[in-house]
């Protein structure tokens, strides 16, 4: 195809931008796009549980039970108990091991300052006796899985990986900590390759069915290896 | 190929466009895509030269804004975020949950509704677009991207 001219790229942008269905697309407001990477990465952890052999993970309603006909995701970060609206957790069990997935859920550090995970998944005692109480819940012994994560329109910088390495630092030790976003970039894997910082997964895209196997088998092996005895 | 002053000129056209369309928020992410700075990699200018870490204990990195080209490359890559990978993304929470995207929705909690300002309400299904319209789009978005993507990608040393 020969070298596009100014003119092109011009009349390019005006058939583009005149059709209602870009427009209605470019229209988008930023929170909800981040609303939706988040529930990607916790569809694919669901994935993940019941590709390993025994595993379940079941859609529940914290209101209506198991299987509910909508999903509700929470708009934004809110507490684990609430009942006001009719929000979706995974029930997993592998083996004996019994916990739950939770998107945009505050939990109490260790420092007990509150902090905002994206996606975690925590033991279902754990969750069951939050949801009793209506306390937060903690992210010690009892959070399996915190990840963080972060749709990119352009270059990624490390300012929200920072952020979460100072919360996992605030957390205790569990199976997987991940940074999770669309778009690699040179400063952000070695930002990430550090000692103790949260794997990355830098280039997780529905547009990478590649991206997807790599983060299904790191979240499979993890789980697999914590519960030996399915 | 456009020069740097016509890919300037596409860049601005399209923030122009954008703004007039009242597509205020994603004029802004297209304008904080091009105003990243790229990061490279000192390159001595013939063999032989002294690197700067053996000129001094400088950094091997050095920093600067983008050539109009990359900015364009940036935009356009807002736009296919917004345009290809969202729609995409909507449709495969759906296949991953069972669950055609108007059934999965996002609330604000009820309690906190009304100083929730901000917090989005809406579907999946307002996300996604229906697969004969996602190819007008690739095909027009693809207009944008010939000979500038690519190989601009290949050039800006971000990755």
């Amino acid at each position: 195809m020969p070298d596009p001219t100014l003119a092109d790229l011009t009349a390019a942008i005006d058939r583009l931008l005149g059709l209602s269905v870009a427009r209605a697309a470019l229209q988008l407001n930023r929170n909800a796009t981040e609303r939706a990477y988040e529930a990607y990465v916790f569809s694919l952890c669901a994935a993940a549980v019941r590709s390993i052999p025994g595993g379940r993970a079941t859609l529940v309603g914290v209101v209506s039970g198991p299987n509910p006909a909508t999903v509700v995701f929470r708009g934004a970060p809110g507490s684990m108990a609430s009942r006001t609206q009719d929000f979706a957790y995974l029930d997993c069990q592998l083996g004996a091991r019994q916990f739950e997935i939770h998107v945009d859920v505050e939990y109490e550090g260790q420092s007990r300052a509150t902090h905002e995970i994206d996606v975690s998944g925590c033991s279902a005692e754990h969750a069951r006796q939050v949801r009793r109480t209506g306390q937060a819940p903690r992210t010690n012994k009892h959070l399996l899985m915190a990840f963080e994560c972060k749709l990119y329109t352009s270059d990624p910088g490390v300012a929200l990986a920072r952020t979460f390495v100072g919360l996992v630092a605030d957390c205790s030790t569990n199976l997987l900590n991940g940074f999770v976003c669309n778009r690699r970039h040179r400063g952000l894997s070695r930002y990430l390759s550090r000692s103790g910082a949260p794997e990355p997964f830098t280039e997780l895209s529905p547009l990478d069915p590649d991206s997807e196997t790599e983060f299904l088998n790191v979240v499979k092996h993890r789980l697999k290896r914590w519960s030996p005895d399915r | 190929m456009p020069t740097q002053a016509e890919w300037a000129a596409a860049y601005a056209y399209l923030r122009e466009r954008l703004r007039a369309f009242e597509l205020i928020e994603a004029a802004s992410e297209v304008e904080a895509a091009a105003a990243t700075r790229v990061v490279e990699q000192y390159a001595p200018a013939y063999p032989g030269q002294f690197t700067l870490t053996e000129l001094s204990e400088q950094s091997e990195t050095v920093t600067r804004a983008r050539r109009p080209d990359e900015a364009w490359t940036a935009a356009v890559t807002v736009l296919q975020t917004y345009l290809v990978e969202v729609p995409r993304l909507a449709a495969r929470i759906g296949e991953l949950l069972e669950r055609d995207p108007a059934n999965i929705v996002f609330l604000p909690d009820a309690r906190e509704e009304e100083v929730a300002e901000g917090v989005p309400k809406f579907s999946l299904a307002d996300l996604t677009i229906p697969p004969a319209q996602a190819e007008v789009l690739l095909s027009e978005l693809q207009r944008l991207t010939t000979s500038g993507g690519e190989q601009l990608d290949a050039r800006s040393d971000t990755r």
